[in-house]
């Protein structure tokens, strides 16, 4: 199964009458379709660079989980229909990448830096490539 | 003493100064090598700020000094951001 990242905005005056609740609400919608949640943290909490539906604020969640391609359509559509979801994204992640990605969002709580960390390029080079560029 | 100068020496074309090559700096780089797979985070606002003008439009390739590959992961990313409202998509 691939990796997803997914990210989503949730109503911020639900989010802080009941935080976990609503937070619950995103996990339970990914396992709910046959998900596994590597990884599920409040990203950043801020203000939109435009409204949407009338929302100024809004609270980030990131998740990274496993999950069957065909189960990302029927999850999305059931995103619309949540309320406490204002908007989200959910991308593929390269599965050369998917393990730091996962690590980096499950011990960072600062704000995410240039990815992928170096652990991951160094095997990555093409040891003939450097010895063209010097 | 120098041979006179001809009538027509301000219309002669003068010599190109021969220019120095300067390495284009690409910002996607770590280190100069190229990420693979290349990689570029939506929510990494700090880098993608600076491939932005102040109307928010994306900088073209002469300005950002990408490579055809990280413009194309930089153009992605920032277009992801502004559906995420985390840039917008018209500045000042």
């Amino acid at each position: 199964m691939v990796v997803y990242e997914g990210m989503f905005i949730l109503d911020a005056s639900k989010y802080a009458r009941d935080p976990v609740a609503t937070a619950q609400q995103v996990t339970d919608l990914i396992t709910q379709f046959g998900g596994t949640i590597l990884a599920s943290r409040l990203w950043d909490e801020r203000k939109l660079a435009y409204p949407i539906k009338g929302h100024r604020k809004g609270i980030y969640w990131l998740t990274y989980f496993r999950m069957a391609g065909a189960n990302i359509t029927p999850l999305e559509r059931q995103c619309e229909i949540t309320d406490e979801i204002i908007r989200k994204l959910i991308l593929k992640v390269d599965a050369r990448i998917a393990d730091a990605l996962v690590e980096h969002a499950l011990a960072g709580d600062a704000a995410p830096k240039r990815t992928p960390p170096p652990a991951v390029v160094a095997s990555a080079i093409d040891p003939s490539e450097i010895e063209s560029e010097e | 003493m120098p041979p006179p100068k001809s009538k027509f020496a301000k219309f002669a074309k003068k010599k190109a100064k021969p220019r120095l090559k300067v390495k284009r700096r690409d910002p996607i780089f770590i280190d100069g090598v190229r990420p693979r797979p290349m990689f570029v985070d939506y929510k990494d606002l700090e880098l993608l700020g600076k491939l932005v003008n102040r109307q928010a439009k994306i900088l073209g390739r002469r300005k950002s000094g990408c490579t055809a590959a990280s413009q194309h992961a930089v153009t992605s990313a920032i277009k992801r951001a502004r559906f995420m409202a985390l840039l917008p998509f018209v500045g000042e």
